[in-house]
């Protein structure tokens, strides 16, 4: 047992050093628990997403509908009663969202409708078309601040306004209010008006052929299938020509174009730049655009694939409604990142928004797409 | 293991530690595998400041204390010895891995087993941290301080005299006694590393037995047990040895219990302090497998009656 | 018995060691209450120098001449020496804490166990804190609202932090594991998100969530306690708090 000293004390440093390494080793990271299956999700891809979410169903049985978003507290929308006969335009503070602000009654069922809601520098605008006694539309533009008061009538003199269901149907930008209208139906040509801010005479803008507005100050046609796409800027009237690959519909914006091709059995959707670089496809198989809007914040595509079957509700149950797989296709990072499993969305840079649930759990989600960082 | 190669194998156990660190690390990836690991360590850490504290006395009743301080202030029939050493367990603020080398070193001291056993078993039990904590982990329920004190106070008085009756030496590995010689703070230093390393050591055995019945009883079943009226006290019993939770934290689970009767939650209460598997490892350890196979059982009865017949006194 | 000393002397290096990097680091509260931090340190300095006084002694008279009976302590304790020494054990947690450092429990754990609130307490709650929203505890919030059937909450908008665990049919709840003494005493408090929120949040992720008080409640399948919701309005990623338990 008496074993010799020096043995001893050797082995005792030897054991005291390894002590001294394991005490001096950084704390490990905590190993993942094994990451579920399934595709990158919103969470995982961008930990500091900011969602607000919202319940769409109001006391009374009334539904809220986005339309565009003034800041992450305050949202605009309509708000239609279970009949569908009647819709208010309103402000909403989503900390309380029972008690909305009425910018706007109408009665639906008298063939009344808003068509275009922006918002932009703590104001909103929209679009409302009435039918007259000839069931001819007319449409009138209005103005509401968003801190309160009436909401003000700024022009009927709109013309016959065209929407493409993009936020730049109705777009605000130096000082004035711009929007498409049909100037001749055969051959198609438009006119890009507008109107200060505060109101005035209507400016009208005969163009060549027929556009839609994207981003300011840019205007782009929407060809047919196969054929070459122009851009035209309103402020220094340069214009540009993009041309499709064959078989290819496109559709631009002043960034990024989208390039759609199907067949009998599926559609493939890739992404551009203008000058033709950075060619990637996004969509898997049965998957489509959720929305009009090219590229946006010049960076996301958002698609939807359609889900079989009933999905699960959180009563348990099943509901027949239709229901969609919302997938955010990153154009800097290349990667796909499911946001989730929709009922509707709808997009109004930079916010995305989806409902869940059904009836009684009807919830918005909306997302702020400037906080995927 | 601890052969006269034992720091020998001690540094080549590290360093191979040390080199498969990465693999260590990337291993314990399943949460079933992540939940026990944290249990296992968590029952650890949370006992060793107890560890410690119990051996600092425990050595210091072993090696500064007079030898006969404890047979003089003890009285000389141990059946009064025995109500005696059960009540001081009010005054010992620590957990049951306190008590075991405590009691230790009390009858090394020549206090008598029966005595010495009778505060093993109370001091965690009764001591006025736990009822404290009863009391706030049942708001309202005064009477569940009252039949923990009384219910645990009378096992540990009924377990000593027991043992005088029923008890064999040859059960219990008694610690033989020492005389000190030589310098006593080098006996005293002794002392508490032997103490602390050797209960520790057993704590880690009862740890790891606790954390694998924490992960592997679905508690769903309890919620099944909870319906039959003698199963569910037994049932409670048992899951106090099994669990294993410190006498600190017990009243809190037991508050959370809410589907069982408060009988079998008294029982939960007075069972856990006394019997349970890490208990069982560090009694083992110190007094010997034929002392702990035989005393942990009988405890368990004699808590489970006790609790019982109190529980029906006060609901 | 020389020997078996430096060996033990070694292990509770290890071990007050390793306490006190955990307790220093903050590590600790992953496992034990946050105010266990002092006695950790406590123990942990106890025994590092219990240890470091024991092996220099150990050493010192293994070197001289004198080596042998008369400092051996240990043969009065009247342990075999060939006996097993379960001092080794302690290397196992040591180095599960050095090299696995294991996560605080999370959504695993909190789908095992059933929710736990103050069963029985008094539903006599204070008023809410200032702040709007204010800033609650999971548990405060479920006691709240299932205790005090939420007239303390009204509709005043509250912020939970917690983890996400998945439930049946799709439900998703914000959870918080509560200690009293050490994660082998934790048990869950659940909260249930109404509206499916948020919509893709993983299990285990820690979410801050904003809402106001709802009525609906569902019951835990494990114990049969009732899960009150929270209506919410709003909901962010946060990174895992430095104190995993509420308590």
């Amino acid at each position: 047992m008496t074993a010799s000293p020096w043995r001893l004390r050797a082995a005792a440093t030897a054991a005291l050093a390894a002590v001294a390494v394991l005490l001096a080793l950084p704390t490990p990271r905590t190993a993942a628990p094994a990451a579920p299956a399934g595709p990158l999700t919103l969470t995982q891809a961008w930990p500091a997403a900011r969602t607000v979410n919202l319940a769409a169903t109001m006391p009374d049985g009334s539904r809220f509908f986005p339309s565009a978003v003034l800041d992450p507290g305050h949202l605009v929308g309509t708000v239609s009663t279970a009949d569908g006969n009647h819709t208010d335009l309103v402000e909403l503070a989503v900390a309380d969202p029972t008690h909305p602000r009425i910018l706007q009654g109408y009665d639906t069922a008298a063939g009344t409708s808003i068509d275009a809601v922006t918002a932009a520098g703590g104001r909103i605008y929209w679009m409302t078309s009435t039918p007259d006694d000839l069931g001819r539309p007319h449409t009138s533009l209005y103005r509401a601040e968003a801190a309160g008061g009436q909401p003000r009538d700024l022009t009927d003199d709109t013309g016959r306004p065209d929407y493409y269901g993009t936020r730049y149907d109705l777009q605000v930008a130096d000082g004035r209010v711009y929007w498409i209208a049909t100037r001749n139906v055969d051959p198609p040509t438009s006119e890009l008006r507008s109107i200060a801010v505060d109101g005035g005479p209507v400016s009208v803008r005969p163009l060549d052929s027929a556009y839609a507005l994207t981003a300011w100050p840019w205007l782009t046609s929407t060809p047919p299938l196969g054929q070459p796409l122009v851009q035209l800027n309103a402020v220094t009237g340069e214009r540009r020509t993009i041309a499709p690959k064959p078989g290819e519909q496109l559709s631009c914006s002043p960034t990024w174009c989208r390039g759609t091709t199907s067949n009998a059995t599926s559609t493939v959707i890739t992404m551009r730049r203008l000058d033709g670089g950075g060619e990637v496809r996004v969509n898997t198989d049965g998957e489509g655009s959720a929305t009009m809007d090219v590229a946006v914040l010049d960076r996301f595509e958002l698609l939807a694939a359609p889900l079989g079957g009933p999905t699960p509700t959180s009563e348990g149950g099943q509901r027949a409604t239709t229901s969609e797989k919302l997938t955010v296709y990153d154009l800097k990072t290349r990667r796909r990142v499911a946001v989730a499993v929709a009922t509707a969305e709808g997009v109004h840079s930079p916010w995305l928004w989806w409902s869940t649930g059904d009836n009684e759990t009807l919830t918005w989600h909306l997302l702020d797409l400037t906080t995927l960082k | 293991m601890a052969g006269p190669w034992g720091v020998e194998i001690l540094a080549v156990v590290l360093v191979v530690a040390i080199a498969a660190r990465g693999w260590l690390g990337r291993s314990v990836t399943s949460p079933r595998a992540q939940e026990w690991v944290t249990v296992f360590v968590a029952i650890v850490v949370q006992a060793m400041p107890f560890v410690v504290l119990g051996t600092l006395l425990s050595a210091a009743i072993a090696t500064l204390v007079p030898e006969r301080f404890f047979a003089r202030a003890l009285p000389k029939r141990p059946a009064l010895a025995v109500p005696l050493a059960g009540a001081a367990g009010l005054a010992l603020p620590g957990c049951e891995c306190a008590s075991v080398p405590v009691a230790g070193a009390l009858m090394r001291r020549g206090v008598t087993p029966a005595a010495a056993l009778a505060f093993l078993l109370s001091a965690p039990a009764i001591n006025p941290v736990v009822l404290a904590a009863t009391a706030v982990a049942f708001p309202g329920r005064p009477q569940m301080v009252v039949g923990r004190l009384v219910a645990s106070l009378a096992t540990s008085v009924a377990m000593g005299w027991l043992w005088l009756r029923l008890g064999r030496d040859d059960w219990l590995r008694a610690p033989r006694r020492t005389a000190v010689t030589g310098n006593r703070a080098v006996a005293y230093l002794g002392a508490v590393r032997q103490d602390a390393a050797e209960a520790a050591g057993f704590l880690v055995i009862g740890a790891a037995a606790a954390a694998t019945l924490n992960v592997l009883v679905p508690p769903r079943w309890l919620h099944l047990l909870a319906a039959h009226p003698v199963i569910s006290v037994v049932a409670l019993a048992g899951l106090a040895v099994l669990l294993s939770i410190c006498s600190e934290a017990d009243a809190f689970v037991a508050a959370s219990l809410a589907q069982f009767s408060l009988t079998a939650r008294l029982a939960f209460l007075v069972v856990g302090p006394m019997v349970d598997l890490k208990l069982f490892a560090m009694q083992a350890g110190t007094f010997g497998r034929g002392f702990a196979t035989r005393f942990a059982p009988a405890t368990f009865v004699v808590g489970v009656a006790l609790a019982v017949a109190v529980g029906s006194l006060l609901w | 018995m020389v020997r078996r000393g430096a060996a033990q002397s070694v292990v509770l290096l290890l071990v007050g060691g390793t306490l006190l990097k955990i307790a220093l680091a903050g590590t600790y509260v992953r496992y034990v209450k946050v105010g266990l931090r002092g006695y950790l340190v406590a123990a942990g300095a106890v025994l590092v120098a219990v240890a470091l006084a024991s092996l220099v002694h150990t050493l010192w008279t293994a070197g001289s001449r004198r080596a042998g009976h008369d400092h051996d302590v240990d043969d009065g304790h009247g342990h075999s020496h060939r006996g097993f020494d379960p001092s080794w054990l302690l290397v196992a947690p040591a180095l599960a804490l050095l090299l696995i450092a294991p996560p605080a429990l999370g959504s695993y754990a909190a789908a095992r166990g059933g929710t736990a609130l103050a069963a029985g307490a008094d539903s006599d709650y204070p008023p809410l804190p200032d702040g709007d929203p204010v800033r609650i505890s999971v548990l405060d919030y479920a006691d709240r609202a299932v205790f005090g059937k939420g007239h303390t909450l009204g509709r005043r908008a509250v912020t939970l932090s917690g983890f996400v665990m998945a439930g049946d049919h799709g439900h998703r709840y914000l959870a918080r594991m509560v200690i009293t003494c050490c994660a082998a005493d934790a048990r869950p408090v659940k909260v249930g998100l109404a509206g499916d929120l948020p919509p893709d949040a993983a299990p285990d992720a820690w979410l801050e969530v904003t809402g106001t008080y709802t009525a609906q409640t569902d019951t835990d399948p494990v114990n049969g306690q009732p899960i009150p919701y929270l209506a919410v309005t709003s909901a962010r990623s946060i990174p895992a708090p430095a104190q995993p338990y509420e308590s």
